[in-house]
């Protein structure tokens, strides 16, 4: 059941990868990025479960935390063209 | 009861899969940014919903569990947000949605 | 057994998949967004491996903290780049030649897991017996990393809060004649994609 879950996270990974390589814009890339995150925070919940051993689902909070402050960190520095204060 | 618990699991994973097979498939044939979200949106919603509930019901009441209602928290409030700035930079760039044109376009 | 393996063999096939649309791209800012993949991926890969810890710190350092910095650079680079055309032949040869001294090396290296492998004898087992007893923390590589050699971690933390203090003084003085970084800020954000 697990194993089957897990199969089908790889099957849209590698699906999300392939619309990140092809991706025309920025935008599309950004969005399968995320989308590719959310899929790899599940597959770790998943493995934990299905290797007998959740405990590593500590992980997978810090990849959804991690995931969108990369994700804003992106899109912010494509509105205001720097991260920090450098431009007064 | 196990065997219960086992059957609610796999509908629920099933469910789970078919969401976030159906959004990859969509983010690579939808045209556009603004369509790519609405599948990207299915991954994070239906996926993550379907999958954290399947496991919810196989971890009982635990810490394990605290921390699987705290996975979905989190998505289920980062999520909107990346696609909202996400929609709104591209409408920025003047990206325009790819398809005929009813009325005013944003 | 076999599952471990399939997990394994898919992972490695999508870092390389990774690696070659890597090798292929021209942009800078599609550069930094593949490498944070590729942090994912990887982190998820040392996860099968059973090293936790180094998945924490892959997951923090390798998708979030890195990426963050490089596009923070990013920000002082101008958007147009030069292309390079010359002979590539002989950096493609150094590489391919060092690439096949490694993998020649690494089959001398013990099979993982070994216990008869010469890093499993030497303190490795007065560490495992003793955590719990002598320190009383049940993650062994926390206790080693805080107690037994606590002095390597404290020489390290300052080695790297003196990295980020030069770091502020250097930059503190680039603050004072900001005439080299301004002009090619505003260009960053004219074209998308």
């Amino acid at each position: 059941m697990y194993l089957a879950a897990l199969i089908a996270c790889g099957i849209s990974g590698i699906l999300i990868l392939v619309r990140i390589i092809l991706g025309k814009t920025t935008f599309d890339r950004i969005l399968a990025i995320n989308s590719l995150g959310t899929i790899i925070v599940l597959g770790i919940a998943l493995h934990g479960f299905y290797s007998g051993r959740p405990e590593f689902l500590d992980i997978a909070i810090v990849y959804a935390l991690i995931n969108f402050i990369g994700t804003i960190a992106v899109l912010k520095l494509f509105s205001t063209g720097s991260l920090g204060d450098i431009q007064k | 009861m196990e065997l219960v618990k086992d059957i609610i699991t796999g509908v629920f994973f099933f469910i789970g899969s078919m969401s976030i097979i159906i959004g990859a498939c969509g983010l690579i044939k939808l045209p556009d940014v603004f369509s790519r979200i609405h599948a990207a949106g299915m991954i994070d919603t239906g996926g993550t919903a379907f999958f954290l509930l399947g496991m919810i019901v196989q971890s009982g009441w635990s810490l394990i569990t605290v921390k699987l209602v705290l996975i979905g928290v989190f998505i289920f409030f980062t999520s909107p947000v990346t696609s909202h700035v996400t929609a709104n930079l591209a409408r920025e760039k003047k990206l325009t949605p790819v398809g005929k044109k009813i009325g005013k376009v944003l | 057994m076999i599952s471990e393996l399939l997990i394994n063999a898919f992972l490695v096939t999508v870092m390389l998949a990774i690696a070659i649309a890597l090798l292929k791209t021209r942009t800078v800012i599609f550069t930094v967004i593949l490498t944070s993949a590729y942090s994912l991926v990887a982190a998820l890969m040392f996860i099968t491996l059973d090293a936790v810890d180094v998945a924490f710190t892959e997951a923090s350092v390798g998708a979030g903290i890195s990426t963050i910095l490089f596009l923070a650079a990013m920000a002082y680079l101008p958007k147009k780049e030069e292309e390079n055309f010359s002979n590539q032949f002989l950096p493609a040869l150094s590489c391919i030649i060092l690439g096949a001294i490694l993998i020649w090396c690494s089959y001398d290296l013990p099979e993982i897991g070994l216990i008869s492998s010469p890093i499993h004898q030497h303190i490795v087992p007065d560490y495992i017996l003793g955590s719990r007893n002598d320190i009383g923390i049940p993650n062994i590589v926390t206790s080693v990393l805080a107690s037994y050699r606590g002095y390597d971690t404290f020489g390290e933390t300052i080695v790297v809060f003196t990295a980020g203090v030069a770091v502020l003084v250097l930059l503190q003085n680039n603050k004072k004649n900001p005439k080299n970084t301004k002009s090619k800020i505003n260009k960053i954000d004219k074209k998308v994609g």
